[in-house]
């Protein structure tokens, strides 16, 4: 084979094998720091339900999560609101029930409750007697080292 | 001499490798795929000029293109799959992502390309 032709295989296997390495070690480090913000972009949040219940608010929500990593759910924080008033907000109080992970390429039903003010119950009640409530807020979740918050939001009827 | 297939793959995956590798790579790779760009077009101007592949030329510049079209399939494949990003989106961000490697590949390989051939004429 000529020397020419030697150089060139030898170059373009180098230059291949350069962009294999590239990739793989690309996909590894997706979800590092700087990429974090790509992978929560990709979480949806759905809101199946939400209702006052002794003094707290109870939503029913399913976040999915189509990423090859597993989250840790730190938390969540929300506000209601209806017709631009702000009814309730503030951050879970069942830490301790929630699942500690959304895990990956699946989806995990999560009860978060919220705890009101008998001003806010009433309030909340009243509007979700007859018509709906506008929730928008944040989960709290870590991707290894990084932690970063996702935002949601949806509505709720009574 | 080298069959035009054999040849066009090698280089397609070459050229989608120093691409990959600029948009994504390692910085301290960066400078060997632009190094390795330029070397792989003076070694093309010599295989084209003396005739060591078939339709050389026009070879050559649809293994580029075929290259730079891998590029993108390859990091849009590995956004979908590994995050999860809507394929429209991926490859669209990825296609914004590669716009100056691609430059800076296509403009090493052209300036090997040319030099080797402006050495040749002048010897």
């Amino acid at each position: 084979m000529h020397r020419l032709n030697k150089a060139f295989f030898v170059l373009t296997v180098s230059l291949a094998l350069l962009g294999g390495v590239s990739v793989v070690d690309y996909s590894q480090t997706l979800g590092d720091f700087q990429d974090a913000g790509i992978v929560a972009e990709q979480i949806e949040t759905e809101i199946r339900s939400g209702e006052v219940a002794e003094g707290e608010f109870v939503l029913q929500v399913e976040i999915r999560n189509p990423t090859r990593f597993t989250l840790d759910l730190n938390g969540a924080y929300m506000a209601a609101s209806a017709d631009g008033d702000r009814l309730a907000y503030g951050p879970i109080v069942n830490h301790d029930e929630i699942p500690e992970t959304i895990p990956a390429r699946g989806a995990v039903n999560v009860e978060y409750v919220f705890a009101l003010s008998d001003d806010q119950a009433q309030g909340l009640q009243a509007v979700l007697d007859d018509g709906t409530v506008t929730v928008t807020g944040q989960h709290s979740v870590q991707l290894r080292d990084t932690q970063f918050s996702v935002s949601f939001t949806g509505e709720v009827d009574g | 001499m080298i069959r035009r297939t054999t040849y066009a793959v090698f280089l397609v995956l070459a050229i989608a490798g120093a691409a990959v590798t600029a948009a994504v790579g390692d910085s301290s790779l960066h400078t060997l795929a632009y190094g390795l760009s330029a070397l792989v077009g003076v070694v093309a101007y010599f295989q084209a000029n003396k005739r060591l592949v078939d339709e050389a030329i026009g070879t050559t510049l649809l293994s580029v293109l075929g290259g730079l079209l891998l590029s993108e399939i390859a990091l849009t494949a590995v956004s979908v799959y590994v995050i999860g990003m809507p394929i429209d989106l991926a490859a669209w961000q990825m296609w914004t992502f590669l716009l100056f490697p691609w430059a800076y590949v296509l403009t090493l390989l052209l300036t090997g390309y040319f030099c080797a051939g402006l050495l040749d004429m002048l010897e």
